[in-house]
């Protein structure tokens, strides 16, 4: 067999390993002393890892994630308390607002007051364009200088 | 279809409807009644101190009383219009008198809208009909002086004051949870601490 090309020692071996009981030569193999022969780390630098990330579908594995089972195991309260509420505040504008609210019982009841006047002025006024048949459009919503988008006014 | 006029959130700037500024006209007349009334007390506490007369303001001639009456409401509002854009009763129900393009208002556009109030009144209060089915929603005076009345209130910022105050009623009605050191599972035995 040394002495023969490529194509014939392959038909060669295929013919004699019709005679080979490769079932008991497996058995005879210490699977474990070819394992400790093998170069891990040289087998993992061999394979190309971004080329496998690739081939994962991450969403499907997302979707198998159970998220409320993650979230029992998670101490919600020990996560707020190491939130520094004062400094939250302090980077929003409710700080100032709930300074004016703590403050403000008559400046709450102003509110009401204007509110109330600010529904009626509302309904009559879509009565009003109702029975005028006024299209939206057609009825400016302040002056020009201080509503930039009300269209001019034609005439007193 | 319906046809409605989608308010805005602000509102500032919008023109003011008939309710609001009736409301502010109540107010006026009351607070311009009062402090005409202190006024007076005043006065006639100041005479009988100084003059050693005894006035009594029930004898007053009605011609005198109208004209002190009628100017003193002059000067409260061409002096609140003219100081202010507004009156105090204005004030409260969160409105400006504007010109009619929206810029401030000046004093001679102040005294000539005082001027023209009267003249509202007079056709039957028919002068005030244009507040209610005017374009601009501006009455007789408000259309001989060149001015308009406006929102002068912002109803997005009143609400986050409304929703702020009920945010914080919660909060302080929250019982304040136990500390975190606390929190461990009690056990049955009777394990000192």
């Amino acid at each position: 067999m040394a002495g023969m090309a490529g194509p014939e020692r392959k038909g060669a071996l295929d013919r004699a390993m019709r005679f080979v009981p490769v079932d008991a030569v497996i058995r005879r193999v210490d699977v474990q002393e070819v394992v400790d022969r093998i170069d891990i780390n040289e087998l993992l630098d061999r394979v190309d890892i971004d080329h496998l990330l690739d081939r994962i579908d991450l969403d499907h594995l997302i979707d198998r994630i159970d998220v409320n089972r993650v979230l029992e195991g998670v101490d919600i309260d020990s996560v707020v308390e190491r939130v520094d509420i004062d400094r939250l505040v302090g980077r929003t504008e409710l700080g100032g607002i709930l300074v004016q609210s703590t403050s403000g019982i008559a400046t709450r009841g102003l509110d009401f007051v204007r509110a109330q006047g600010v529904g009626l002025d509302e309904w009559i006024n879509r009565w009003v364009d109702r029975l005028l048949r006024r299209k939206p459009g057609d009825v400016p919503n302040g002056p020009p200088l201080l509503v930039p988008s009300a269209p001019e006014a034609a005439g007193p | 279809m319906r046809r409605e006029r989608v308010p805005q959130p602000s509102l500032v700037g919008h023109y003011a409807g008939p309710i609001s500024r009736l409301a502010a006209f109540a107010v006026d007349v009351a607070v311009s009644a009062l402090l005409l009334a202190g006024i007076l007390r005043v006065v006639v506490a100041l005479g009988d101190l100084v003059l050693s007369a005894d006035v009594d303001t029930a004898d007053a001639n009605p011609v005198v009383g109208s004209a002190i009456l009628v100017v003193w409401l002059f000067l409260y509002y061409v002096l609140s219009w003219s100081l202010a854009g507004k009156t105090v009763g204005m004030a409260l129900l969160g409105l400006r008198v504007v010109r009619r393009d929206g810029a401030a208002l000046d004093k001679w556009h102040a005294f000539l809208r005082t001027i023209a109030f009267p003249l509202s009144f007079i056709p039957f209060g028919l002068g005030f009909a244009g507040i209610v089915v005017g374009r601009e929603h501006r009455a007789l005076h408000d259309v001989i002086a060149g001015t308009t009345v406006v929102y002068d209130w912002d109803a997005r910022a009143a609400r986050l004051r409304i929703l702020a105050a009920g945010a914080t009623a919660k909060l302080v009605q929250v019982e304040p949870a136990e500390p975190a050191a606390e929190r461990r599972p009690r056990s049955s035995s009777s394990d000192a601490r």
